[in-house]
């Protein structure tokens, strides 16, 4: 059967071009909702499905095996050329024939990779990525070709060659190395042992990915898998050369099935723009619930170091009374022992406390303007949606609203002066 | 005989189809349940150890305290008793108020008051910081069930079957809103 007998044969042909447009709708389906999502930073919005940018870290890198580079990631591949003359039968005037034929290929004679657990770290902090599953793009460590003179064609592969060997091996090397700037994409959630979170394998293995690529690189890739599936669905349903009036319901079907994917992929940007919101209610709890406890901890602290040193001072003073009247010998026997609880205070500590409260409450109102600026970015984004063509017409079938950003009220606009009188 | 196996065939498949749909909504409902749960585990942990920790610094600084004062009171005692029976007796009191002052000090000498109270505050922090991940998880779990209950197919099974969609973490009083005031 040829090609083109193949792709007239009505039911199989239209079967295979109904499973290219499930292939493309699923690959339109939590990509694009993947695509239009803002990064995230490590603190703030940073649970469910994310993506960061920032520098691969680990305190415990795994050293690749052809360069001994520190890094969280590698594979390495050791390829050797072969030539071979196999015996192939062929008919020519209705009799069996046979000659040989020269063939060339490479086999992999030795490989091997690994991965390590490691830190995604930003501006703001780090953040646990667990790398299982994850599909990496990584960045080329080693590359050459040599033959058995080099002494690297035996070092990592064994002595035995393959069949029809041209003794020629070619090395790859690569890797995500250390300190390397990094694009993740995936699915964070809290860890169970501290308080902070972790990228892991979501549900769809696909959407895991680490790259050592900028965002910038992987943008629309998942719309342009969507258009070349769907014409290849067309191309099977159709067939070559003969155009019909049924080849139209291949397009109805296509318009139905990019219609309910627009509108579903519509409702979870609208869900993910309403999550935003609410996780800025989060934070806004917070900061209610913690910096209030900070401040009194605090204040407790101050007021204790305040009695504290009242009485050292009464201590140091009635020493001081004593030593001058001269007349207390059998008291200086605990000189040294009150000297000593004198020298335990030698000034205030409520500073360090004063310090780390400042940090916190920073830390607080960062992470509470990161999740809005997330909010913010994200609700633009469907916004515009909201308002596109064609988009706009499904919206408005589907009743779906746009949301209002997060802005200042005027007078939080005004300059804030800082004030120490009261 | 063929057409009725072929509709059998598909009568059966489409009712395989929207029982993954509804066993899917099931899933996706079960865990926003979870992740309430999850909240509600961290907001106990909360009530339950942030007492504790503030009094066993509360306790340590009236320990601390009580000690340094009582070496005040027992050498003013000690300087003021006028005969020996008297003085020896307040001698020793106050060397045992010092030997309680120093035992904290040298037992102890990373954990005097600041640094129960700095880890106090670290405390504080990663709990509340465990209470928002939480929270954010539940948000995301409610993401996940409303995009299941509102998206095409699926919201037909889930308008037949009774789903609806659930709320996300938002602030219950008004005052939770208001920024602290931070006044000493």
């Amino acid at each position: 059967m040829t090609l083109e007998n193949f792709l007239t044969f009505p039911i199989i042909a239209k079967i295979i071009s109904l499973i290219f447009l499930c292939r493309a709708l699923i690959a339109g389906k939590r990509h694009w909702l993947l695509d239009k999502l803002p990064v995230s930073k490590t603190i703030g919005a940073c649970v469910g499905l994310v993506k960061l940018e920032g520098t691969a870290e680990t305190e415990a890198p795994v050293v690749s095996t052809l360069t001994q580079t520190r890094c969280v990631y590698y594979k390495w591949r050791i390829d050797e050329k072969w030539i071979r003359y196999v015996k192939e039968t062929y008919e020519e005037d209705g009799r069996q024939k046979t000659r040989m034929v020269k063939k060339e290929g490479s086999d992999t004679v030795a490989s091997g990779s690994d991965r390590n657990l490691f830190y995604l770290k930003d501006e703001y902090g780090v953040i646990q990525i667990r790398p299982n599953w994850a599909k990496f793009e990584s960045r080329q460590f080693f590359y050459k070709s040599c033959g058995p003179n080099n002494p690297l064609y035996y070092r990592h592969a064994t002595r035995q060659e393959v069949d029809g060997s041209t003794h020629e091996r070619t090395f790859y090397e690569d890797g995500v190395a250390l300190h390397c700037p990094v694009y993740i994409e995936g699915y964070a959630r809290p860890r169970q042992d501290i308080a902070a979170a972790e990228v892991i394998s979501p549900d769809d293995t696909e959407l895991f990915l680490i790259s050592t690529n900028s965002k910038e690189y992987h943008k629309g890739r998942y719309n342009s898998r969507f258009w070349w599936l769907s014409i290849w669905g067309l191309v099977f349903f159709a067939g070559i050369g003969n155009l019909n009036w049924d080849d139209f319901v291949y397009l109805l079907i296509w318009a139905t099935g990019w219609a309910v994917l627009t509108y579903n992929n519509l409702i979870s940007l609208c869900q993910s723009a309403d999550q935003g919101l609410a996780n800025v209610e989060v934070h806004i709890k917070r900061r209610h619930d913690l910096v209030g406890n900070l401040v009194r901890v605090v204040t407790a602290l101050r007021d204790f170091e305040k009695e504290v040193q009242k009485e050292v001072t009464l201590l140091r003073r009635q020493l001081e009374i004593t030593k001058l009247e001269g007349k207390q010998e059998s008291v200086t026997a605990c000189l040294p022992a009150v000297r000593a609880v004198i020298e335990k205070y030698p000034h205030l500590k409520t500073d360090a406390a004063f310090l780390d409260l400042q940090v916190r409450i920073a830390d607080t109102e960062e992470r509470i303007a990161l999740t809005r600026t997330y909010y913010n970015e994200i609700a633009t984004t469907y916004n515009q949606r909201l308002k596109m063509v064609p988009y706009r017409l499904i919206a408005r079938l589907g009743n779906i609203r746009t949301r209002a950003l997060i802005i200042a009220s005027d007078f939080e606009r005004a300059t804030v002066p800082a004030r120490f009188a009261e | 005989m063929g057409i009725l196996w072929i509709f059998l065939v598909l009568v059966v498949s489409f009712l395989t189809w929207v029982m993954g749909i509804y066993n899917n909504l099931v899933q996706a409902r079960e865990t926003v349940k979870k992740g309430l749960v999850q909240v509600d585990v961290q907001l106990k942990r909360r009530h339950d150890l942030i007492p504790n920790l503030v009094e066993a610094a509360k306790g340590y600084m009236a320990y601390e305290k009580d000690t340094l004062e009582k070496v005040i009171k027992s050498r003013q005692i000690a300087v003021n008793a006028v005969n020996v029976q008297d003085k020896i007796q307040a001698e020793n009191t106050l060397t045992s108020a010092l030997r309680g002052f120093m035992a904290i000090a040298e037992n102890y000498p990373n954990l005097k008051a600041d640094q129960h109270v700095l880890r106090l505050q670290e405390e504080l922090t990663s709990t509340e910081n465990k209470i928002s991940l939480a929270r954010q998880q539940y948000n995301e779990e409610v993401n996940r069930l409303n995009v299941s209950v509102q998206s095409f197919p699926d919201s037909i099974v889930a308008l037949k079957t009774g789903f609806e969609k659930a709320a996300f973490f938002q602030l219950e009083q008004a005052e939770d809103r208001q920024v602290p005031q931070v006044k000493f």
